[in-house]
């Protein structure tokens, strides 16, 4: 019997067919890159503005009726409403609405006081004393003292304390003693009396003003548990959150809700909004805003974006850039890029203004530093790389790679293919994507792209399987954190094995002193040493398009700290 | 009797098949509606593959030019986001989407046929430990199933031409079973038939009786299902685009063309973006269902559903 | 029909153990983990964590660990939520319930009535119109029927909200809530059951043809019995009888949300807390609750193993 044996034939001939000319035709579609015929810098960037509501009352009934409650979008928390015990940041967003520090950031990076009235630095910055305000209560009408200071950040020295951030860092006296050892306090911290606490560090640290003067947690609430080692108790209170802010929890309807009423006991006076929610979805929420179930939304800064909220007369438009930026990482382990002449010539072969003008078309501004503009560390004395695909074929050619017959490069018989990692974005990624490989064939290289979803590229980028991976950093409130990582004692996986002594030295001091002046200094220095050994391709700073109903006032939405300082100004328009 | 006994079987079966087959043809030639199904299926292949090579933009790349495109003279469905061709694209995409359809279908048809007749046919032990498997895999629910076995194949390191393979693996994974139960029982019911305890009673080896005997009265219902799942298939592969465990940009299937579409904007203002590519799956499973149902029911008239 | 039962009983077993063993294995293949998710982590943390949540063990022995945990009903504890994996499905499950209730209601009761009627009445216009409705409605992509859905029933026409389940800020209690609820499922609602709804249809008619054709149908025929009560009262019995054992497949369906729809409608159930806990590792949440629709999955085809023996005595012979 035939009959069956043709039937296979067939079918593998029709599927090797088919595969066939799939596999063929993939290569060829995107082969040649159109002309671009933009000016030489490209789109101009569009300046943060501020844009008023041109018809309020053309607002959706439904906000216009909702009267002293103002509803913000958010995406589904973690529900750990603790500060120092989520991993998801949108907890984070929850939390601030209730624990607002000792000491904040503003909108350029500077400290000023919040639930701290002032604040002393010793000369030699090994002593930090904190003065807190009078009167200061917990939202269930409780004392708020240095007590509850001290019990803070003892609880984040324990040893069984499962969240990620590590106190060690400010490098407090004896810290280490209670986390590794038997000690039962930990000495470099003194309760001088109800209003005062004293911390003693090891080494100056610029980081310790913020990191010691952090969000509080009400010793008599969340420690009346509390032993060394044994913190398996504190999840009972994730969803029954106690702080000091302008407003205190009220309910939490998973998937729909997060529901806060004004806290009589805020130190700056009861807030005029009666009700705070955080709408939460799972995806993204912006037409809720559309539909009026949102006061206020953000969305992605494009052309698009802006028209739409135009169209709509009842918004007021916020166009502000954040602290984050996108990048993309070298994997310094890869034999390709030890050599950083290699890693300029990928900064110079990849034509970053185009892909800028594409996606954000004017919304976003190539990056030159580590740093967004809105920081004091920023400079624009650095100039960012220039799209220069000559330059950078030279450098190839000069570290050994000679072009191939197919157009790629070859040096000792391996093809300079590079695997570039990256996470399935919502729209602009695969902007990114097309046009970064038509740049790279130019020059030369191989780009194999491979999407996976976050989780599995962080674990992948940890076992080192990439050669390049883009990220986008979180909102930075110090410009160390921006160049923490290239450091070559820090033990993050993104950037293992960058290892450069003058960089490493130049890190150091700039966060060894507290003075801000010093600080840029250090920091200007640091970046222009990162422009001879680039440890990544730096991107685009992002900025924000956040949109309110005009019956609200009050947001001020800042790149470093969102909408939280703005909570408590909140108002009814009219 | 110059024949053997063998031969005698062979011979007569041979003259039953062709006859059969003739039977087939001619009642399938009368149902319009499969005929239809047949035609358009063509139709989107031609559009598919052959297509791309009358468009000016097969071998075009990003035009930042002319991004954003409503349908116009030059562009007969627009242009996305990097200025490409929509229609050439929507072709281009069909390729990916038809031969991953066909791919996992082949696939999965082969294994469960596999597995399925070994176990009705042997029994016992087999039946036992093939069902079991496939009982234990159907246990998972199929979409969770998918995004684990996506997830657990992203860390090989394929290059991104041959993502389209890792994907037919995929689905043809979560498909067999099924398929498997269905073949099996399909052989537990003709391993009763006269024709079979025939060939017991002549004393033929296995193989000759499987191979020659039970497998060509399986095929029908093979051919039957692997055209009705070739739909399942291209849906399923159209859902993990959209989520973005499928072929990856800048290769272009219907379920990512959809997909990139997903913010607010292009999807209220843009809609020749994700509406094309959602119509081409639509008819294209229509068609294959449409045939397939039509298959089903010129090759067996009596033949149940499901 | 005792043996029967303690036999398919019996064959559970072996399957629940599979099943829990496959998925262990699957999710431990998967790259990533949890505490992955923080990016910032210096790997000293990473691994003081690591051996908090006692990950640093052996496959086989968290495996039983698991296990050991499930027969104590027990279901793990949820990395994200900080709870136990049951209070977690408590919260969620229940809103994917009643969109997938309301869709069984509306599915069943429409591809019921629109088989039975298209197979009495078969090769007529309106059969042929049903079965191209029923082709259609199989081949959309889901996600795609709901885009469509949001774009011209919420967006462009405004009669239904985009998506979510209630209406924030609005304090609706009672009656009022039920109300914005029900709003709120209309679309979702009609695209599960649009979806569904295919299958089912051609599964009625075809059992109804089938049955029609039969000789007891000819006989109740022949005594001259009305059409319609031939129909509806000998034929449909008959041909609804297997469709029993159907129904008890939907009811992993019922609990297992749908992850596509609720992604879609932004619907806050349990299928969009799957794939969030997929994103971020939470392992003993993805366990638990799979876990949880196999054991669902293998009741329920006992049940309708159980059912088909009750309704056709020779299955039990074998």
């Amino acid at each position: 019997m035939k009959v069956p044996k043709y039937y296979l034939i067939l079918f593998t001939a029709l599927i090797l067919f088919l595969a066939a000319c799939n596999t063929e035709m993939g290569g060829d579609e995107e082969s040649e890159a159109a002309p671009t015929e933009e000016g030489e810098q490209g789109l101009d960037v569009v300046e943060d503005t501020k844009i008023e509501a041109s018809d309020p009352d053309s607002s959706p009934e439904l906000a216009l009726n909702r009267g002293n409650t103002v509803v913000v979008g958010l995406q589904e928390p973690g529900g750990v409403f603790t500060p120092y015990f989520n991993t998801s940041g949108y907890d984070g967003n929850v939390q601030s609405v209730m624990f607002p520090p000792l000491v904040d950031i503003d909108e350029t990076g500077e400290p000023y006081p919040r639930l701290a009235e002032d604040w002393e630095i010793s000369d030699d910055e090994l002593t930090y004393t904190y003065h807190l305000r009078d009167d200061l209560k917990f939202d269930d009408g409780s004392a708020f003292t240095a007590e509850d200071v001290a019990f803070t950040i003892t609880l984040l020295h324990d040893p069984s304390y499962p969240g990620s951030t590590d106190i060690t860092e400010a490098n407090v006296v004896g810290g280490l003693d209670y986390k590794e050892g038997n000690a039962e306090e930990i000495e470099g911290i003194n309760v001088i009396d109800d209003q005062t606490i004293e911390f003693q560090l090891e080494e100056p640290n610029a980081r310790a003003l913020t990191m010691l003067g952090g969000q509080i947690l009400s010793e008599e609430y969340y420690g009346a548990d509390y032993s060394k080692g044994d913190l398996d108790y504190i999840s009972d209170y994730h969803l029954e959150p106690v702080g000091a802010g302008p407003f205190k929890f009220e309910a939490y309807n998973p998937g729909e809700e997060i529901r806060f009423t004004s806290n009589g006991h805020y130190y700056n006076g009861e807030p005029e909004i009666d009700t705070f929610i955080y709408r939460t979805s799972e995806g993204d929420s912006q037409q809720f805003f559309q539909t009026g179930e949102l006061d206020y939304s953000t969305f992605p800064a494009d052309q698009d974006n802006f028209e739409l909220l135009q169209s709509l007369g009842y918004a007021n438009i916020d166009l502000y850039t954040s602290s984050n930026y996108s990048y993309v990482a070298f994997n310094h382990e890869s034999e390709i890029f030890q050599d950083p002449n290699v890693r300029i010539a990928f900064n110079l072969g990849l034509d970053r203004q185009a892909y800028i003008d594409t996606r954000f078309q004017g919304y976003a501004e190539l990056a030159n530093v580590p740093v967004a503009p809105v920081s004091w560390a920023h400079t624009d004395e650095i100039e960012a790389f220039p799209y220069d695909p000559e330059e950078a074929k030279r450098l190839l050619e000069e570290a050994g790679w000679e072009e191939g017959s197919d157009g790629i490069r070859e040096k000792d018989g391996e093809k300079l293919r590079v695997y570039f990692f990256t996470t399935d974005g919502s729209g602009g990624n695969d902007i990114f994507v097309t046009l970064a490989q038509e740049n790279y064939r130019d020059i030369g290289v191989d780009l194999q792209i491979e999407q996976m979803d976050f989780n599995a590229l962080l674990s992948r980028v940890d076992n080192g399987d990439h050669d390049l991976v883009s990220f986008s950093t979180t909102m930075q409130p110090d410009p160390h954190i921006g160049v923490e990582a290239f450091h070559s004692e820090y033990n993050d996986s993104t950037f293992r094995g960058y290892d450069n002594p003058e960089v490493d030295e130049l890190i150091d001091a700039a966060v060894a002193v507290s003075d801000i002046d010093e600080r840029a200094e250090a920091y200007h220095e640091l970046y222009a040493k990162l422009q001879e050994d680039p440890p990544m391709i730096l991107l685009n700073y992002n900025k924000v398009l956040a949109g309110t109903n005009a019956r609200v006032e009050g947001f001020e939405p800042n790149g470093i700290r969102g909408i939280a300082p703005s909570l408590e100004l909140l108002r009814i328009a009219e | 009797m110059a024949y053997s006994s063998n031969e005698m079987i062979q011979s007569g079966h041979t003259v039953q098949k062709s006859s059969l087959w003739k039977e087939v043809l001619k009642r399938f030639l009368k149902r319009k509606m499969a005929i239809a199904g047949l035609l358009i299926l063509l139709l989107v292949f031609l559009f598919s593959f052959v297509g791309p090579f009358f468009s000016p933009y097969m071998t075009a790349g990003t035009n930042s030019q002319a991004i954003h495109q409503a349908p116009n003279l030059s562009h007969w469905l627009g242009t996305d986001h990097l200025g490409r061709d929509v229609l050439t694209r929507l072709m281009l995409a069909g390729r990916i989407s038809l031969t991953v359809g066909i791919g996992a279908m082949f696939l999965a048809v082969t294994i469960g046929g596999i597995l399925g007749i070994l176990a009705g046919y042997y029994g016992g032990i087999i039946d036992q430990i093939v069902m079991r498997i496939a009982d234990i895999l159907m246990t998972l629910p199929g979409l969770p199933l998918l995004f684990i076995m996506a997830a657990i194949m992203s860390e090989w390191q394929v290059p991104a031409e041959q993502r389209l393979y890792i994907v037919m693996i995929m689905l043809s994974l979560v498909n067999w079973p099924s398929l498997a139960r269905l073949i099996r029982s399909q052989v537990l019911s003709l391993r009763e038939r006269e024709f079979m305890v025939a060939t017991e009673v002549l004393g033929l080896r296995d193989k000759r009786k499987v191979l020659n005997h039970l497998l060509p009265n399986v095929v029908p219902l093979l051919i039957v299902t692997a055209t009705l799942s070739v739909g399942g298939a291209i849906l399923s592969e159209s859902v993990l685009s959209f989520f973005g465990l499928g072929v990856v940009p800048p290769t272009a299937s219907w379920g990512n063309m959809i997909n990139t579409a997903n913010t607010l904007i292009d999807f209220t203002n843009r809609p020749w973006l994700w509406i094309p590519p959602g119509v081409a799956i639509f008819i294209t499973v229509i068609a294959v269902n449409l045939l397939g149902d039509g298959l089903r029911d010129s090759i067996d008239p009596n033949m149940k559903g499901r | 029909m005792n043996n029967y039962f303690v036999k398919r009983l019996l064959y559970l077993i072996p399957t629940l153990i599979g099943a829990s063993i496959l998925i262990f294995f699957l999710y431990s293949l998967i790259p990533g983990n949890f505490i992955d998710t923080d990016p910032n982590l210096t790997a000293e943390r990473k691994a003081e964590l690591y051996a908090l949540y006692g990950f640093d063990q052996p496959t086989i022995t968290r495996y039983f660990i698991w296990l050991g945990n499930l027969f104590q009903g027990d279901l793990g504890y949820s990395l994200q939520f900080q709870r136990p994996v049951t209070e977690v499905l408590n919260d969620y499950i229940w809103s994917s319930f009643i969109v997938a209730f309301a869709s069984l209601f509306l599915t069943w009761g429409i591809a019921l009535v629109i088989g039975v009627i298209s197979a009495t009445k078969q090769y007529s216009f309106f059969d042929s119109f049903v079965t191209i409705l029923v082709f259609g409605a199989m081949a959309i992509p889901s996600f795609f029927l709901g885009l469509i859905a949001i774009k011209f029933f919420a967006v462009d026409l405004g009669w239904f909200p985009a998506g979510g389940m209630t209406t924030s800020g609005a304090d609706y209690t009672g009656w009022a809530r039920i109300k914005d609820i029900a709003e709120h499922m209309v679309l979702p609602v009609i695209v599960l059951t649009m979806l569904g709804i295919g299958g089912l249809t051609r599964y009625f008619r075809t059992n109804m043809l089938e049955v029609v054709k039969q000789d007891f149908v000819r006989t109740a025929r022949a005594k001259g019995l009305k059409e319609k009560v031939v129909i509806y009262k000998h034929a449909l019995r008959n041909a609804l009888l297997p469709a029993i054992t159907l129904f008890a497949f939907e009811l992993p369906a019922l609990f297992s949300g749908a992850i596509i729809t609720e992604q879609i409608f932004n619907w806050p159930g349990i299928g969009a807390i799957y794939m969030q806990a997929f994103s971020v590792r939470d392992y003993p949440l993805l366990m638990g609750f799979t876990m949880f629709i196999a054991v669902l999955t293998v009741i329920s085809n006992l049940i309708a193993d159980i059912l088909y023996g009750i309704a056709d005595p020779r299955v039990r012979v074998k």
